[in-house]
């Protein structure tokens, strides 16, 4: 508005400066602007107040709507999957006043199988959780149906909702989104995962070329020596160690035969004649050659034990080679069945039986794992490796034992516990309530079942002094328990 | 009970009670609970031997806890509402415990007694008249000190008003304090609040100015104007009204609907604005409510709470400003009642109608319908069925959720603001009104 921007213009400059003249005024306010100025007891200060005081009323009482007809309409699509009841609603508001992304998880997973949708109203709030943690971003957009489609389309922190296709992604996207693709299509298809690396590896840079090398990881096989082997050769050393590492999990790579080999002349099952030729006596030798090809130590096998260890050096590095070869590699060499290969180590070798979990843990031989099971020393790495029913039982052993390694390792565990360990584990747990405290309990909910809640009343702690300290942790513990049944109710009633 | 969760939370004093407060809305942690017409209450098992007593007097919204919190509501208070708002199912209508039936007699008693105080407190009227000469001098004489501030202003220029110190505006707001003109004070430190780091805030500094002019300007021809318009210069200038006096009138009786809720906290004083619309009677209130901090309200209101109630305005020629006589909370009545404005011409006409009458009038709400959100020239709008647009305040920071709201379809908002900018306080949704 002219006169307004006159009024201000002045305002900038002082009154000693022109004032706005009555041709710059409103024809609707010139008479009683004409009225302030031949009123002869004002001064040019009250005169240009006066003035003011009236363009000011005179542009907000006049005030016009701008007008734009012409703007494209930008709706929303009609949803297609009915919206989350407002029970469901209710309880999400809890859990995002909580911040528990894990219970966030848990309710968006049930609102994907329930086939539901988020209400208009809460999609901002998840959006912005998603934007952070990008696990919760598939289910996310599950969830937000066309509304949400819609809203990430108007923001560009959003913009993860418009998933592209895989191979365009993978000429196209960035570091992460090629190795996120090239992951997911290892999983689905690992031959066709190795062609597309291939293709592009020439001009990937080192950077890139290690973080897609990870990303082969899932499901390596045999299919992929020759070109995991032929990396060996390559400038970058990151590279080069990733390609062997890869390798060192592949059954049949060069370096696991190396190691075979050297292991064939190391360990050697000896059967000898006693008792007259009676019987017969079996025993393990273990022993390295004279001469052993320094190569295997520049593969990742450590020379020393070091200084403090009580185990020699020789044997140290059988440990170490026999970690590194899949144990169906002893069937052939005893030529015997996996139960009497554990039998022989167990007798005759016994410092070795773990080196012979870890191979049958790193090369995936579940049929291996049931003759370490009843050994009274706890395997971590088998209980990803277990039926759940199967799992419970074996933490349940080893938290006897060792409750707090136990529990280190069954909180990496995925899937939610059985009630009996949860139960078992929080009766540990309260005797540490300083270790085990609200934030354990918050990052790691999803693990305790809901069935814990009809025992935690139960589970105090055994120290007087940690009681109150427990009392505390547990009331957390039962909210987000509570929380946790009102999600499953909620979309399960 | 008609409260929502959503209502409840904004009872809160703050986010820790809020958490609290749900926490405790939890069948294990009520060890006895119930309900009636009048009142809600139950014992909390807490960390003493006795559990604490928490009661709720449901037709005003009150509470009581046995608790030693002095936040207000209590976590108690809140976890009891909270609780009974999502498993009404698990309360069941009995008659009030002594203890409960107890607080809500003292609290009708202490109505009654209020009412007969009031009337007998005797009234020196001489006394009244020279204390109310005495002032009226004092504002003057501050008000002639104020004018020649302003020219002074107008004089050199305001280019050189950012670089001002905070004793330059502090010392003058003193001023009007010494002269018992707390509003104007209120109003000069307003003008020292301008952002004077945004571009154009010559404009905004101006309308202060200039408002703050009328103000002034108007008191010194206080005699030859109109009464309603002498009470709001009194009023603005801080002159208060004899709100017993107020709550003598008969006031309006409408369902009111409690349409927005904000709280800021202004030199150790908590003052809650509380925006009401009449659906009946299609106008508009403002409830404040000043608390110093640990202080209890006497309203409880929470955004989309209805009520049955009887507000007096302040005398002014744009009744705004408003006392709750009485009131009762109700359930949600058919909102096909609301007459909105359809548009943002209408609006601007209203508005036109209010600025002639009082050019000095702050901010109000109004309820418009068919208002969709847009994205134009990289900034939000609210566009009405005529293609008109305003600007939605950039201060507003919930604009995700009122898109998500609309869908981009048009819904029916309550907005606060003037001329082409405005904020909006909350929205019709699925015919429930919602904060936003």
């Amino acid at each position: 508005m002219k006169a307004w921007e006159s009024i201000i213009n002045t305002a900038m400059l002082g009154t000693d400066k022109p004032t706005p003249a009555i041709a710059d005024l409103p024809e609707e306010v010139v008479v009683i602007a004409n009225a302030i100025d031949a009123a002869a007891t004002l001064d040019k200060e009250e005169r240009y107040l006066q003035k003011a005081v009236v363009v000011y009323n005179y542009r907000q009482s006049g005030f016009v709507p701008f007008q734009k007809n012409d703007l494209p309409v930008n709706k929303a699509a009609e949803e297609t999957k009915l919206y989350c009841t407002p029970v469901a609603a209710g309880v999400l508001n809890t859990i995002l006043d909580e911040e528990n992304d894990q219970l966030l998880q848990l309710w968006l997973n049930q609102c994907y199988k329930a086939g539901r949708l988020l209400l208009p109203e809460a999609l901002p709030a998840v959006l912005e959780k998603a934007q952070k943690d990008i696990a919760l971003r598939p289910v996310v957009i599950e969830c937000s149906g066309n509304r949400g489609i819609w809203l990430s389309k108007m923001n560009p922190a959003w913009n993860w909702f418009c998933t592209l296709a895989d191979e365009e992604l993978w000429q196209t996207g960035t570091p992460a989104q090629r190795a996120e693709v090239l992951k997911c299509l290892r999983k689905n298809e690992p031959v066709k995962a190795l062609e597309w690396l291939q293709q592009t590896w020439e001009q990937e840079n080192a950077a890139g070329k290690l973080e897609l090398l990870k990303a082969m990881k899932v499901k390596s096989n045999i299919d992929d020596l020759p070109w995991l082997e032929s990396l060996l050769n390559e400038k970058g050393q990151k590279v080069k160690d990733e390609a062997l590492h890869l390798l060192k999990s592949i059954p049949g790579s060069s370096v696991i035969k190396q190691y075979e080999d050297l292991l064939s002349q190391s360990v050697s099952l000896k059967k000898e004649k006693a008792l007259l030729g009676l019987t017969t006596k079996t025993s393990i030798q273990v022993k390295l050659p004279p001469v052993v090809d320094e190569s295997i130590y520049k593969s990742g096998i450590e020379k020393l034990s070091g200084p403090k260890s009580t185990v020699t050096d020789e044997n140290y590095v059988i440990y170490q080679l026999i970690s590194s070869v899949p144990p169906t590699f002893w069937e052939k060499q005893f030529e015997v069945a996996p139960v009497q290969v554990v039998e022989y180590f167990e007798k005759h070798a016994p410092a070795m039986v773990p080196a012979l979990a870890n191979a049958a843990a790193k090369f995936e031989q579940k049929n291996w794992v049931p003759f370490f099971l009843g050994q009274s020393m706890f395997y971590p790495d088998f209980v990803a490796m277990l039926s759940a029913r199967e799992q419970e039982k074996y933490l349940l052993k080893a938290l006897s034992n060792d409750p707090q390694n136990t529990i280190a390792h069954a909180i990496r565990i995925n899937d939610e516990w059985g009630t009996e360990f949860a139960v078992a584990a929080l009766l540990k747990m309260a005797n540490w309530p300083y270790e085990y405290n609200r934030g354990f309990f918050t990052r790691y909910i999803s693990l305790i079942p809901v069935g814990a809640l009809n025992h935690i009343e139960n589970i105090t702690s055994q120290q007087a002094n940690l009681q109150t300290t427990w009392d505390k942790t547990r009331n957390h513990l039962i909210n987000l328990l509570s929380l946790k049944q009102q999600t499953l109710k909620a979309f399960n009633a | 009970m008609q409260l929502t969760e959503d209502q409840i939370y904004a009872l809160a004093p703050d986010e820790a009670s809020k958490k609290a407060g749900r926490d405790l809305a939890n069948p294990a942690k009520w060890v006895s609970k119930g309900i009636n017409e009048q009142a809600l209450w139950g014992e909390c098992q807490g960390s003493g031997s006795k559990p604490y007593q928490t009661q709720v007097d449901l037709s005003a919204i009150a509470f009581k806890c046995s608790c030693p919190s002095r936040k207000f509501p209590c976590k108690h208070g809140l976890g009891l509402m909270l609780f009974c708002a999502r498993q009404p199912g698990l309360f069941t209508t009995s008659a009030m415990p002594a203890w409960v039936n107890d607080w809500i007699n003292k609290r009708a008693e202490k109505e009654e007694k209020k009412v007969e105080k009031a009337a007998e407190k005797p009234v020196d009227e001489n006394a009244q008249a020279k204390r109310q000469q005495a002032r009226e001098q004092k504002v003057s004489a501050g008000i002639a000190e104020l004018l020649v501030w302003i020219k002074d202003i107008v004089r050199g220029g305001i280019l050189t008003i950012p670089e001002k110190t905070p004793a330059y505006w502090d010392n003058m707001a003193r001023r009007m304090v010494d002269a018992q003109a707390s509003g104007l004070a209120g109003m000069v430190r307003n003008l020292a609040a301008t952002n004077f780091w945004n571009e154009g805030w010559q404009s905004g500094f101006m309308d202060k100015l200039l408002q703050l002019y009328l103000v002034a300007e108007g008191y010194n021809n206080i005699q030859n104007i109109d009464p309603d318009l002498q009470q709001d210069l009194r009023t603005t200038i801080g002159f208060t009204t004899n709100q017993e006096e107020l709550r003598a009138q008969t006031g309006v009786r409408d369902t009111w609907l409690v349409i927005g809720k904000e709280s800021r906290d202004e030199q150790q004083l908590t003052i809650e604005q509380n925006w009401l619309y009449g659906l009946k009677t299609n106008s508009y209130a403002l409830v404040l409510q000043f608390t110093v901090k640990g202080q209890i309200p006497p309203l409880a209101f929470s955004p989309g709470m209805y009520l049955d109630a009887t507000l007096v305005y302040f005398p002014s020629t744009v009744p705004y400003r408003a006392i709750v006589k009485d009131y009762n909370i109700i359930r949600q009545t058919d909102t096909a009642a609301v007459q909105t404005f359809t548009g943002w011409q209408q609006v601007a006409g209203y508005e036109t109608a209010l600025n002639s009458r009082l050019p000095f009038r702050s901010e109000m709400p109004v309820v418009v319908t068919s208002l969709t959100p847009v994205y134009y020239q990289k900034q939000w709008w609210l566009q009405d069925s005529e293609g008109c647009l305003c600007k939605i305040s950039a201060a507003y920071n919930n604009i995700w959720q009122l898109v998500a709201i609309s869908g981009g379809d048009p819904v029916t908002i309550t907005v606060i603001g003037k001329e082409n900018e405005y904020r909006p306080l909350g929205v019709w949704h699925q015919n429930n009104y919602k904060s936003i």
